[in-house]
């Protein structure tokens, strides 16, 4: 069953940020527990270590502008 | 389920409108999307009307794909109430702020609470008037510096879940826009509540009430609520979160068509 639930299922989400919607406000570097985003000069928020996202959406929820998403299967 | 954010610009949100016009960090984008997230898991879409006054958190009916009405300030009860009363099997919502509900609102607030009408209230507070630039509210915390109270604000605020429950409202609750899951399921019991509900959602002005008090970034300030938890007993001056109160009483428009029947019989 775990072979499956592994084939199927994605490890990491493909974290995607709309930069027409993203106000810069940094909330999702600031709320992510892991490190993967790093604040561009201009303020952006980049993805930096995509492999470090443990799928717990505080960005995706957070984002005040609904720029962040996290597209992918997740095995739970 | 919760909805992911492609799933809800794509169902519950007015695509072409957004960005919305709040500023960077605030966390009424937060709220709005908790409100959504609400109404799809418990309202019908064909049956439901948001009603919203002015104010920033008044905005929030233009982005959100529902029937909505956007009145004057302080008035979205009374649009709300005259619904409900012609149309009782429709679900209305008012998405209203601290200053609309508080202050220009706040008599409509105590009768609309007192005649425990089937309307849910939803009142983003940040403690400000944001949209017309950082005067001081009814909510505002003493000591706050606002743009009227530049020496910091003498006044005691106003808890508007105590007012709304003195005044007879059935179902009070309080969450912030950091306690996303259970000011979810809060609206989403407001929703599902017969009478006159109050849900109160703290959501921080970083531009105005930040900027002015040395709270420099929205994070910041967005994380500051993170260590309050419902049910916690709290310190005075400091506001209880999760379902204050949760009664029962007769509803405004179930009373009134019984009454308005009884007149109208031989």
């Amino acid at each position: 069953m775990s072979d499956i639930v592994d084939r199927i299922a994605d490890a990491v989400p493909d974290i995607l940020v709309d930069a027409s919607l993203c106000k810069k406000c940094g909330i999702c570097v600031a709320v992510c527990p892991e490190d993967v985003y790093v604040e561009r000069a201009d303020g952006l928020p980049v993805v930096a270590q995509g492999e470090l996202c443990i799928w717990c959406e505080r960005c995706e929820i957070y984002c005040p502008d609904y720029a962040i998403r996290l597209v992918g299967r997740r095995g739970w | 389920m919760m909805l992911s954010t492609g799933a809800l610009l794509d169902t519950q949100y007015r695509r072409g409108r957004l960005p919305h016009i709040w500023c960077p960090g605030c966390a009424h984008g937060i709220v709005t999307r908790a409100l959504a997230q609400a109404l799809h898991q418990a309202a019908d879409r064909d049956r439901t009307v948001l009603v919203s006054g002015i104010g920033c958190s008044s905005r929030a009916t233009g982005y959100l794909d529902y029937f909505t009405v956007h009145t004057t300030h302080g008035r979205a009860l009374p649009v709300a109430t005259g619904l409900k009363l012609a149309r009782p099997e429709l679900t209305v919502v008012v998405v209203s702020g601290d200053g609309d509900t508080g202050a220009i609102g706040g008599n409509h607030l105590i009768h609309a609470a007192r005649r425990n009408i089937d309307v849910t209230l939803l009142c983003y507070v940040n403690g400000t008037y944001g949209m017309t630039g950082g005067q001081a509210a009814p909510t505002t915390s003493p000591g706050e510096v606002t743009t009227t109270s530049p020496g910091g604000h003498h006044e005691r605020p106003l808890d508007l879940c105590a007012l709304a429950q003195v005044a007879g409202a059935t179902y009070v609750a309080r969450a912030t826009a950091w306690h996303f899951d259970l000011l979810v399921r809060l609206i989403a019991a407001a929703l599902a509540k017969k009478g006159f509900a109050f849900v109160e959602a703290l959501s921080p002005c970083p531009v105005y009430s930040g900027r002015l008090n040395g709270r420099e970034s929205p994070a910041q300030m967005l994380l500051a609520l993170r260590d309050r938890l419902p049910g916690d007993p709290v310190a005075p001056g400091v506001l209880p979160l999760g379902e204050l109160w949760n009664a029962d009483a007769p509803e405004y428009t179930a009373t009134y068509r019984q009454a308005s029947g009884r007149r109208q019989t031989p």
